[in-house]
């Protein structure tokens, strides 16, 4: 059986951002959303070989009955990411997750919305930005709207750091000199990912067009137009 | 009375060629005795200090051993020192006089003073005559040998498991270390153990440092069997004597917690020593309540099928029916989390979660289910459904405004329309017309998956339409598994 539900192709044809953003070892540390408690901190394994970070935050001052599930995979590109979802959606029994539409239709590369059937709130939203899957549920008895933690969480992997926040330290351009590379030719922007990631923080990469993606420990980029590129790199600490 | 000199308790220590190894234990004795009444035992029978039967009077009535007022003075004395370093130290407590130094010399010179160790899972590779080989959960290890002389001290800090298959008609042991000091060998029983029965009188021998090698005691009067699945919190009360005739003296008593499961426990379970997949402590505290009692798996699994169901912990995600707990590796320590009043990964599940702790549960005691799927078996847009109760929920309803994608159950043999299956994910009607009202709740326990002619889960969960029954096949050969656990 091959489900067609879920239309990668069109999924792909419509990732423009998407295709040059990457991020690699972010991680939850708890004071990321205010009003909220990080009560458990989990790695699944949703395939082999592939590490999903799961994160539970629980409403400071509420009952435990209002719950946040973040579940975050970090991809080596885009198009796995958007494989991430489309095999994520599938392990779900409702046939028709509908894409999200109106004010979250911008969220992400490509994105699906579940409202409670009850309270309508948005009570579900999966998402992939670059090559970044992440699903935001509402897990506890008292259904919680996750439209800005899905939005927050957006911005966090699509946005450079401001500067005010490389000025205080909480960030830091780690941008290489412009890189000069041929039409449609892989050319390596940053080696050692996991080894720059061990010096703490998250990397985020953000390239002016073409695509990003991780080959072995190295960040590769190809664009389809030859000549001098200004990729951004920033490690990013909490 | 003032009580004893220390140059009498010097002399009376040379006369007696009382070793520097008697001394230390006697010291350790009543420096680790935490009150009066664990000098003095709970009088007027025999504590831990034994009256002399060739010293005094002799008659074992008047010939008292230390009471507890002149436990108290000890105590007293040595925690105004800080702790006994010398036996000389017992000098000048009142009442404390020669024929109690003599019970306590006595007690101490010749005694099989430890339990050093006691091990169920002896055997590796078999578990016919001893304990499966468990851990505590994903994380942890079982402490190895299950009980150990100041490591254990709960039940739940020594955990075994007997799986009543493997171990019917069976004689039963365990091994157990010693230590004896001023003797080379004496009996040595241990009466309790409940169900799992007293621990029959043998001779151990003790080497010149006074260690047994790991002895092995078959136990007796073993009735658990008849039980069925279940956990006990047992005591064993560990005593020795030196000679056939003698009466016995108590070394101590050793508390255990028991699990017994209907046979060995099939995948995602294993023995493989070392392995995290060997049955856990944690989850057998779960699966063995929930079918406590029960003798067969099929009960069994219906049994753990109702009480997931009834749990209140989890209820079923009504928005998406995404898969919460695990669709490569199932986290059943999140599970146990939840299950146990944690916040585990919230209390939202699915069908996948469902069938995964229904059969994963069910395995470890021995049952042999299966996750396994149901869906069109070409294109895309699920099957319809008639109302069905979701777990956690009260209503009648149908999800997702007519069906499902894809639906997953804890499945019997090969997981066809002729085998049965337990849902712990939602109840379905059990009258002659599911798909219409009135409803009457039944929880799928080992239900005929079935065809869409005659009344059986198929026609209960499904309308007999295209759409319906005809679209909810089984999909053994694409999803039948037994996920790995973490």
């Amino acid at each position: 059986m091959t489900p067609t539900q879920y239309d990668i192709d069109e999924w792909a044809a419509a990732t423009t951002r998407g295709r040059h953003v990457f991020n690699h070892n972010y991680r939850m540390l708890g004071n990321e959303l205010r009003g909220w408690e990080l009560v458990n901190a989990v790695t699944m394994e949703p395939e082999p070989g592939v590490q999903e970070q799961v994160y539970l935050w629980q409403k400071q001052g509420g009952s435990g009955e209002e719950l946040l599930r973040i579940s975050l995979v970090e991809r080596s590109s885009w198009r796995n990411a958007q494989q991430q979802l489309r095999g994520q959606l599938y392990h779900s029994m409702r046939a028709d997750i509908p894409r999200a539409a109106g004010k979250l239709a911008k969220l992400g590369d490509v994105s699906f919305v579940g409202q409670d059937p009850e309270t309508k709130v948005i009570a579900l939203v999966t998402f992939t930005r670059g090559n970044m899957y992440v699903s935001v549920s509402s897990v506890g008895d008292i259904p919680v709207d996750v439209s800005n933690v899905a939005r927050k969480l957006d911005r966090t992997f699509n946005e450079p750091p401001k500067d005010a926040e490389i000025k205080k330290g909480q960030a830091e351009d780690t941008s290489p000199e412009s890189l000069k590379v041929k039409a449609r030719e892989s050319t390596t922007v940053l080696e050692q990912l996991p080894v720059r990631a061990a010096r703490g923080g998250w990397l985020k990469i953000i390239a002016p067009d073409g695509e990003l993606r991780r080959e072995d420990d190295n960040l590769i980029y190809v664009s389809s137009k030859a000549g001098k590129k200004k990729i951004a790199a920033y490690a990013v600490y909490h | 009375m003032a009580g004893l000199s220390t140059s009498y308790i010097i002399s009376k220590l040379a006369a007696e060629g009382t070793t520097t190894a008697t001394q230390n234990l006697i010291l350790s004795f009543l420096n680790g005795a935490s009150n009066a009444a664990a000098i003095a035992g709970i009088e007027p029978q025999e504590g831990p200090v034994y009256a002399d039967p060739t010293r005094g009077y002799g008659d074992q009535v008047r010939d008292y051993d230390i009471g507890e007022r002149v436990a108290q003075r000890i105590i007293d004395k040595r925690d105004c020192l800080g702790g006994f370093t010398s036996l000389t130290q017992l000098a000048g407590i009142s009442h404390f006089g020669t024929d109690k130094f003599n019970d306590l010399l006595y007690s101490f010179t010749q005694i099989v003073y430890e339990i050093s160790a006691v091990k169920f899972d002896y055997h590796t590779g078999s578990i016919i005559n001893d304990a499966l080989s468990i851990r505590k959960n994903y994380a942890t290890p079982a402490p190895s040998p299950s009980w150990q002389k100041g490591v254990s001290s709960t039940y739940t800090d020594s955990p075994a498991a007997y799986a009543i298959k493997e171990t019917q008609g069976n004689t039963l042991a365990i091994r157990v270390a010693l230590k004896a000091n001023g003797i080379s060998g004496a009996y040595v029983r241990a009466t309790g153990g409940g169900r799992l029965g007293n621990a029959k009188e043998k001779f151990v021998s003790f080497d010149a440092a006074g260690s047994s090698c790991f002895e092995t005691f078959e136990l007796e009067n073993t009735s658990f069997h008849a039980y069925g699945v279940n956990a006990y919190n047992m005591a064993w009360r560990w005593q020795w004597r030196l000679k056939p005739t003698d009466p016995w003296r108590d070394i101590v008593t050793t508390r255990h917690r028991l699990f017994v499961i209907l046979e060995a426990p099939t995948l995602p379970w294993v023995q493989t020593a070392g392995s995290t997949a060997l049955p856990w402590a944690d989850a057998l505290e779960i699966a063995c309540a929930w079918a406590a009692g029960t003798t067969d798996k099929d009960t069994a699994a219906g049994c753990i099928t109702e009480h997931y169901n009834d749990s209140g912990r989890v209820s079923y995600d009504t928005v998406g029916g995404w898969t919460y707990y695990g669709t490569g590796t199932y986290n059943l320590t999140q599970m146990i989390n939840r299950l146990n009043g944690g916040a585990g990964l919230g209390s939202k599940v699915n069908c996948t979660d469902s069938a995964n702790t229904v059969s994963t549960f069910a395995n470890l005691i021995g049952c042999d289910l299966w996750q396994s799927r149901m869906s069109r078996s070409s294109g895309w847009g699920g099957f319809d459904l008639n109302p069905i109760i979701a777990i956690g929920y009260i209503n009648w309803a149908i999800p997702f405004k007519g069906g499902f994608s894809y639906h997953e159950v804890a499945w019997k043999g090969a997981c066809t329309p002729n085998d049965r299956l337990f849902d712990g994910c939602l109840k379905v009607d059990a009258d002659a017309d599911p798909t219409c009202p009135p409803h009457t709740p039944l929880l799928p326990k080992n239900m005929l998956f079935g065809d869409c002619a005659t009344m059986n889960y198929r026609l209960r969960l499904c309308p007999p339409t295209p759409g319906g029954c005809a679209a909810c096949q089984p999909q053994p050969l694409t999803t039948r598994q037994r996920r790995p656990i973490m």
